[in-house]
């Protein structure tokens, strides 16, 4: 059995070191916190047979590695359309706030982006962090660009973890986890000199993905003014299937430890 | 004509004016008012530090009906680097629309912009509007410069606005890049014209900066996976260039024909 993300349930978890953030130990990551923000709606019921059209994951501030709560709630029933929030919070405030909309499905003309890569087989181990995979949430496998090449990037990526005990993520999980891989896949910032968190992450689907494999293409732009935005293309093995989008937190990394002089050569 | 959408009847409250009226249903305000509304809202709202609106997500719940509305504003997180806040519209005490907008504190970073798209400028592109309603002297004035909504295919037109959102109260760049932004599914239908409709249910603007100048250019795509619910990719630019992305979810449905 997989290590989880996770443990609990009804709405009180308890986060492991497996959900560590790399921009600071005692946080959750955001993979985590998407994983399982998808998970909660996925598992929420509906009136009629719908699907995720757009997830907004926003993080008011760092989750806590330990305990937490998360609850779903319905903000608007229908038959028609859904809207849920996940709330997660500890110690009393809120840390992570998402927005969901469900449509019900219905047969209609098909129009479909395209997008030129190849097949998780072709695309050889490239991982995007020197980290172990069980670490990082996912196993990776960088196409072109990464933490230290400057530019846009892509890849694909596959959950190596359990959201929960006995729970392996689902393909709607995969995608809201590989859609956080947008930001450090295609990084304009010198590495190692600037930190770049994403303090929001957007995913809009056009249908719900086939398969845990999800491939990134990611591009980064930024006005220079102390924020910075990720335009993800997702894509599965049938074709592409949604847009994800990352706000960006712009600032230069403080070296605690370094002497003045050490800091600016780093 | 009315100059706006909206009056200020009490601080938090007020009366939509003509250019408001839903293009469905007169009895509703239409989507373009509400972004504009609660981007305005959002806009006002103060902050701890200088900050801009780096994502605005709006989801009408519930038709808006046309009668003074409240909007309420409820900050998630008020921080000196970000602030999370809602605006929302109440109608009989149940919320109808919500816009929640990230702001960032402002700060000098590594700029890298996109291209520009290609395209004439507002100043050089002929007179050709999105829809026969939207002529000059409308509070919305648009001129198409890539594709139409008489065929499917993408589409693309620059956008400007003679009306103030909040009587008396200038228009700020968050309203009109939302505003221009909710027309996006106009122009890229996918479907056949009279035989489905695609009702916006959502709209979401991603942005690097606000837009500079009255002309917002809206550059959009619609694609769909056939299970009755489409995506519009807009890509948003000024006259300066690229600024943000826009979505929005659209609810695909035929046309039931009467016999």
């Amino acid at each position: 059995m997989s290590d989880s993300f996770y443990t609990g349930g009804e709405g009180r978890y308890f986060a492991t070191d497996l959900a560590v953030s790399p921009w600071n130990p005692k946080h959750q990551n955001g993979v985590a916190i998407a994983a399982l923000a998808a998970h909660l709606i996925e598992t929420s019921p509906t009136l009629a047979p719908m699907m995720l059209a757009r997830m907004t994951l926003d993080i008011a501030r760092p989750t806590p590695i330990g305990a937490f709560d998360a609850v779903c709630s319905v903000t608007r029933e229908g038959r028609r359309m859904q809207n849920l929030d996940v709330v997660f919070s500890a110690a009393g405030e809120i840390t992570a706030r998402v927005s969901a909309l469900r449509v019900r499905t219905a047969s209609s003309p098909v129009s479909e982006d395209v997008l030129d890569y190849p097949s998780p087989d072709d695309t050889p181990p490239n991982p995007l962090a020197r980290r172990d995979p069980r670490r990082a949430g996912l196993e990776t496998r960088v196409l072109h660009g990464g933490l230290t090449k400057i530019g846009p990037g892509s890849g694909w990526a596959r959950p190596a973890l359990d959201i929960l005990p006995g729970v392996p993520a689902s393909p709607l999980v995969a995608a809201a986890m590989a859609a956080d891989l947008g930001s450090g896949l295609s990084s304009i910032f010198p590495h190692a000199v600037w930190s770049f968190a994403n303090i929001d992450l957007a995913i809009h689907f056009v249908r719900a993905p086939v398969s845990t494999w999800i491939f990134v293409d990611a591009a980064t732009s930024s006005a220079g003014d102390g924020s910075a935005l990720v335009n993800t293309v997702l894509a599965d093995e049938r074709g592409p299937f949604a847009r994800a989008h990352q706000t960006l937190f712009v600032e230069p990394i403080r070296i605690a430890s370094a002497s003045p002089r050490e800091a600016q050569t780093a | 004509m009315s100059s706006a959408f909206y009056r200020r009847i009490a601080a938090a409250r007020f009366q939509p004016l003509q250019p408001a009226t839903g293009s469905w249903n007169r009895s509703h305000q239409n989507g373009v008012a509400v972004a504009g509304l609660l981007a305005q809202a959002i806009d006002g709202a103060p902050t701890r530090s200088p900050m801009k609106v780096a994502r605005f997500t709006l989801d009408i719940m519930r038709p808006v009906p046309f009668a003074p509305v409240d909007v309420d504003m409820v900050p998630v997180r008020d921080g000196a680097r970000m602030q999370l806040i809602d605006a929302r519209i109440m109608a009989d005490g149940e919320i109808v629309a919500r816009a929640s907008a990230m702001r960032v504190r402002m700060d000098s970073t590594p700029s890298v912009e996109e291209a520009p798209p290609a395209y004439p400028g507002p100043a050089a592109a002929p007179v050709n509007p999105v829809t026969s309603v939207l002529s000059t002297g409308h509070p919305m004035e648009t001129k198409v410069v890539a594709g139409s909504i008489r065929e499917p295919g993408p589409g693309a037109f620059w956008a400007t606005f003679n009306a103030d959102v909040i009587e008396g109260e200038p228009m700020c760049p968050l309203a009109r890049a939302a505003m221009a932004s909710d027309v996006g599914s106009a122009p890229s239908s996918i479907v056949e014209r009279g035989k489905w409709s695609f009702a916006n249910v959502d709209l979401s603007l991603y942005l690097t900066r606000l837009p500079v100048g009255p002309w917002v250019l809206v550059d959009a795509v619609t694609t769909s996976g056939g299970s009755g619910v489409g995506l519009v990719n807009s890509t948003l630019a000024d006259e300066q260039g690229v600024f943000g992305r826009a979505h929005q979810t659209l609810f695909l449905a035929p046309i039931e024909t009467a016999s």
